[in-house]
């Protein structure tokens, strides 16, 4: 069927609806609206894929390969989806875009700042579980979050990108630290 | 055989693409690392497509037929998109990994919200940001003002557009 292209249909089908259910479920929902509608528009997507494969009666390898290509776009949307909510650079163009005569530095960190950036991030890793506020103090929570840390720092290692980040005083990996625990 | 023709194909770009980064990381990386995979994705294909019409003793080691080597292809460009999409996280510091970081090298002891501030300031956060929209050409300095490109003026009205039919916020 589809001069053996039926794979590529279906993969197309399944995207197709991961971005429409991603959007409508964003729209409807009010609280935790990134991460539910990644969900439902992942597993919509899939639904759609897998109804359209019985129905064809598509080859188990065509099918195989329709259900990679699937996976490794819906795991784009949620990246490009990520960027539209939490991209630095997104922000600071928009900024810039709304401000056709241009803006000073001080005016653009003015818009969009650090503050803002951490204030956003801290809200998220909370609300996701990540980290607890204890009193006044921030904690990790959650061993996932060191894992993700774990596996970015690996492959900044392997790329040799430097990380901008300072030592702490009381960096519990520092040598000093080490020594006194 | 076309999902491991693939993965290999993806593999080989990543390792230039890692060679590359350790000789020297490109001024503009974004658009290198888009450029490395979809090249060495696109010339291995073809390639190989050459190896297999060519070579009898290949044949039945390599895809074969349109639909194949379609897939192929399609895969492969489908796995680059994917690291592709990854990249940023890996190329800048990603301010949600630096906070979890920060806050696993505390430990038990943790972190105030005022020391947070003072170690992910403007000159981590912001300022390296703005170099980049420099550096990647999406935004241009005039007069000690800082003024979006064309190429920014429209990946600012993409995403304005995506978080106008998701009625969200400006994001950031």
């Amino acid at each position: 069927m589809a001069g053996g292209f039926d794979w590529l249909f279906i993969a197309v089908a399944g995207c197709a609806c991961d971005v429409i259910v991603y959007v409508i479920t964003f729209r409807l929902s009010s609280r935790a609206r990134h991460s539910r509608a990644l969900l439902a528009g992942a597993c919509g997507g899939l639904a759609v894929l897998s109804a359209a494969a019985m129905a064809i009666g598509i080859a188990l390898q065509n099918f195989a390969v329709a259900i990679l290509v699937y996976f490794c776009f819906a795991y784009t949307i949620f990246h490009v989806a990520q960027m539209g909510q939490t991209a630095r650079r997104v922000r600071l163009a928009i900024e810039l875009a709304a401000a056709p005569a241009g803006l000073t530095r001080s005016q653009l960190i003015g818009r969009y700042n650090a503050r803002e950036m951490v204030d956003r991030r801290l809200a998220r890793l909370i609300h996701g579980g990540q980290i607890r506020l204890v009193g006044s103090r921030y904690y990790l929570f959650n061993s996932a979050a060191r894992l993700m840390a774990a596996i970015i720092r690996t492959l900044k290692i392997i790329l040799k990108s430097q990380t901008s980040l300072p030592e702490l005083a009381t960096d519990r990996h520092s040598p000093q630290q080490r020594k006194l625990s | 055989m076309t999902i491991l023709v693939s993965g290999l194909l993806v593999l080989l770009a990543f390792l230039v693409h890692v060679a590359w980064w350790r000789v020297k990381k490109p001024k503009a990386p974004n658009r290198a690392v888009v450029l490395v995979f979809f090249g060495c994705l696109v010339l291995g294909t073809g390639m190989l497509v050459i190896a297999e019409r060519t070579c009898p003793a290949l044949q039945g080691y390599l895809p074969a037929g349109l639909v194949q080597w379609t897939q192929v292809l399609v895969l492969s460009f489908a796995l680059a998109a994917a690291y592709i999409g990854t990249y940023p996280a890996i190329e800048v510091d990603s301010p949600t990994v630096l906070i979890v970081d920060l806050l696993d090298r505390a430990g038990p002891n943790g972190l105030s919200l005022d020391e947070i501030y003072s170690t992910l300031n403007d000159d981590v956060l912001t300022l390296p940001r703005i170099a980049d929209l420099l550096t990647e050409n999406l935004a241009a300095e005039i007069d000690g003002k800082l003024v979006l490109t064309h190429q920014g003026r429209s990946l600012a009205a993409l995403f304005m557009g995506w978080q106008a039919m998701l009625r969200s916020g400006k994001g950031g």
